[in-house]
């Protein structure tokens, strides 16, 4: 080919367009990502039927509620699809008026339509957490407002509404999708497939892709109403063992690592913040004694014996196992919600009372099961094989003869709620961030009282303060049952709270905003 | 056994075991280990379940391999998690040679359909990876020691079902198995008689390289959280600790060398009886 000076001269204006039209490209090709590890406990994003941890995370991200929390904060409501909201003095009427600004993802407005269909739904669907709308009525006397409405006095239910499962869903597409809010709607129901498929809230982030077992990846909504739009234009939330997480965000291949125990966090070097929680986190472990187990021992239905488990158990080395941040559970109420016990009031060693009450207690060489998950399970980093190691040394040098029982979670978890456990080592998080799911949860007759054998009317005493606290709509008042509450059940339930391991949050220091929270864990929305 | 015992007596030529460094040192090793779980409750400093120490101390003149999570010795734990790993990887080895053995023998004696009916059992039971088959057994029966063996000897015996049904096909071809039937044995005798002094060579052999297998597997299950439970000191449910505690290197580092030391014990004395029981087999690997 022969170059002259015009083809020379074409070749290089066209380079020089070329490369100049590259550079003018708009720069959008880098997106900002955050991953998020986490051991998955997650079942769907459909808020009616999700209530594990990883679900709330990103529902909370996906879908409002009426009400929410900002940052670390369980305690003062902010708006959220609602502007304002109004208590009557009673405690049973809540009247909510919704933004007139908010809109779904797909550009449609929120109306009080959608909040009814949403709270009926999730009332009536029958999934995990539809206990959280016992006893509440929803209406919507105009397209602005919702009037939730309560029989008795429940100052709780704010910190009900802002639980993720109360999400607002779009109802029209939702209906469109098989989704149905009708009294038989755990049969008629149809949209569970959908809402794990793509999401229609009106939150920050939307549903871009869902695998139960290894990863859901929201991204941005661009249409977002709020005043804080999204931080990332993507979050991929990822399925990882404890240890895994640990070396990824110290690596840098992860951003936020959600379920290192204290022992693991420390030691993460300089690249990285730990971040503790407010106060410990409001999971608490304990050990549960059932008194309907073993009729012929009658081992658990004796005081003596409950109380030479209590005293016998030695506290602070399991604090000691737990690592920094954790405290010994002095009641039932952790530490983070109003009327908790103070830490003097909690539980001692006595191993002369322990020793004495179980002699008395006259089970001698009975063997005594003890109950837990067993194939490695661990939550907060704390490994349940461990803590029953623990508990198990000290309840045999009082001279118990225990013996563990550990099994899968799907064998032992159901064996515990059926109430065919002699003892059990479990844990227990909150359904709503408020002392009443407490009270309402372990008294005689409720749902863990009963997985305890411990039936209604058994007693009076704890019960009573039990119904005092669920209507007191005076905050002292509250504060003051749930302490007096707590104290009778450290005297004679048959339940042993232990420890409350530390909420840590170990983040790469480029992500700003990492709160640990105890509903939701983390708030992706925050998070810039 | 006699037959076996006879072989490795006489064995005075290159083959013999005695005369193998590996099966020195193999059998060294196992000697320390077994001598070890006899008399552990006199060697280990401390009791293996006392949590009176600080947890995560480093190796130090007072804990020689350090403390666990719970302030455990973890010496302590290793020598008694000797009593558990090595009896229970030699009872599902025993366990599954003799139930392969019998089921292979019968397979093979029998021909015909019962033959072709259990090789087909054989092969599903080869068609399912080892330990994934072990971990359903296991947690289906719930986890611990006892349930692990189950899984693992489930597992386990179809490979030996396999060698002694070939050996019995290559077997009754001889004359001395079509006299004995000529003379009226009852073929249970004729398997217990006349084969069983030609298949327990091999069968010891396989079973002694399948040892290092067995323990390897149980401390797996333990490792998954399916075998020994707590406060058991078992080295693979210790090795998992370390594994969760990955910055405190000792946790793990030391269970794991029991581990590693053991099965490779028993892979050099399996080698070194397969040259000294089986030298056919052991030329064949040479050439």
């Amino acid at each position: 080919m022969k170059l002259n000076f015009k083809s020379i001269a074409s070749i290089a204006l066209s380079s020089a367009v070329v490369t100049a039209g590259l550079v003018a490209l708009p720069a959008n090709a880098a997106t900002k990502n955050l991953t998020v590890e986490t051991v998955f406990q997650l079942t769907s994003t459909d808020p009616a039927r999700s209530f594990e941890q990883t679900g709330n995370m990103i529902n909370r991200a996906l879908y409002e509620t009426l009400v929410t929390y900002k940052g670390g904060d369980a305690s003062t409501p902010v708006p959220g699809i609602a502007s304002k909201w109004k208590v009557n003095a009673g405690a049973t009427e809540f009247t909510f008026t919704i933004d007139p600004k908010a809109k779904f993802a797909d550009g449609t407005k929120v109306t009080s339509a959608d909040v009814v269909f949403s709270l009926n739904r999730l009332k009536n669907v029958k999934g995990n957490p539809s206990s959280l709308m016992n006893g509440i009525t929803v209406a919507a006397p105009n397209a602005k407002t919702v009037v939730l409405t309560t029989e008795k006095a429940t100052p709780q239910v704010l910190a009900i509404v802002t639980s993720p499962a109360l999400g607002i869903l779009n109802s029209k597409v939702a209906k469109a999708n098989g989704a149905s809010d009708a009294a038989d709607a755990a049969t008629a129901d149809k949209a569970l497939e959908f809402l794990k498929s793509k999401s229609i809230g009106s939150g920050p982030y939307v549903l871009k892709s869902f695998n139960l077992t290894t990863e859901v990846v929201l991204e941005k909504n661009t249409k977002y109403w709020g005043a804080s739009m999204a931080g990332y234009d993507k979050i991929i939330v990822r399925n990882v063992p404890v240890n895994v997480q640990r070396l990824n965000v110290i690596k840098g291949t992860s951003s936020i690592a959600v379920d290192l125990s204290p022992d693991q966090a420390s030691g993460v070097g300089s690249k990285v913040n730990v971040v503790t929680g407010k106060a410990s986190n409001v999971f608490f472990f304990y050990l549960s004694q059932n008194s309907e187990f073993s009729p012929a021992t009658k081992f658990t239905s004796d005081p003596k014996c409950v109380e030479a488990a209590r005293y016998g158990i030695n506290y602070n080395k399991i604090v000691r196992y737990a690592g920094f941040g954790a405290i010994q559970a002095p009641g039932i109420i952790p530490s983070f919600f109003s009327g908790a016990l103070k830490k003097k009031a909690a539980i001692k060693q006595d191993t002369a009372r322990a020793k004495a009450a179980f002699d008395a207690c006259g089970i001698k060489d009975t063997p005594v099961s003890i109950g837990y998950w067993g194939d490695g399970g661990a939550v907060n980093g704390l490994n349940f094989g461990s803590l029953a190691a623990l508990v198990d040394e000290d309840l045999r040098a009082i001279g118990f003869k225990t013996k563990l029982v550990g099994a899968p979670i799907a064998v032992s978890l159901p064996l515990y709620r059926d109430n065919k456990e002699e003892m059990g080592l479990w844990l227990w998080g909150p359904d709503w961030p408020d002392s009443t799911n407490y009270t309402e949860s372990f008294s005689p007759g409720t749902k863990v009282g009963l997985r305890m054998g411990w039936l209604a009317g058994q007693d009076s005493v704890i019960t009573d303060l039990q119904t005092k606290a669920a209507t007191a709509t005076d905050p002292k008042k509250r504060a003051a049952l749930f302490r007096s509450w707590q104290k009778e059940m450290n005297k004679r339930s048959p339940l042993i709270p232990l420890v409350q391991p530390a909420a840590i949050l170990v983040a790469n220091k480029s992500v700003v905003g990492v709160q640990d929270h105890p509903i939701w864990k983390v708030n992706l929305t925050e998070l810039k | 056994m006699s037959t076996i015992l006879k072989k490795l007596k006489r064995s005075k030529n290159a083959n013999s075991i005695w005369r193998q460094p590996l099966a020195v040192v193999g059998i060294s090793i196992i000697a320390i280990w077994t001598f070890l779980a006899i008399f552990a409750p006199w060697i280990a400093p401390y009791n293996p379940n006392a949590q009176d120490a600080d947890k995560f101390l480093t190796p130090s003149a007072a804990h020689w391999m350090g403390t666990d999570e719970l302030g455990r010795d973890i010496w302590s734990r290793i020598i008694h998690g000797a009593r558990i790993s090595l009896p229970y990887s030699l009872l599902l080895v025993v366990l599954s040679a003799a139930i392969g053995s019998i089921i292979g023998a019968i397979s093979g004696y029998a021909g015909g359909k019962i033959d072709s009916f259990i090789m087909r059992v054989t092969d599903v039971f080869f068609a399912f990876p080892g330990i994934v088959l072990a971990m359903a057994v296991a947690a289906a029966l719930g986890p611990q020691i006892r349930n692990a063996v189950i899984a693992v000897t489930i597992v386990a015996w179809p490979v030996y079902a396999r060698l002694v049904r070939g050996l019995i096909l290559n077997a009754k071809q001889n004359d001395y198995v079509t006299a004995s039937a000529l003379l009226g044995s009852s073929a249970l005798r004729t398997m217990v008689v006349d084969l069983r002094p030609n298949l327990s060579g091999p069968v010891f052999v396989l079973a002694s390289l399948e040892v290092g297998n067995a323990l390897l597997l149980l401390s797996g299950l333990s490792f998954l959280g399916l075998g020994a439970q707590p406060p058991a000191a078992e080295w693979g449910s210790m090795v998992s600790m370390g594994a969760v505690n990955f910055d405190r290197w000792w946790v793990g580092l030391f269970p794991g060398l029991a581990i590693l030391t053991a099965v490779l014990a028993f892979n050099f004395i399996g080698d070194s009886l397969r040259d000294a029981l089986d030298p056919r087999t052991a030329k064949a690997l040479r050439d």
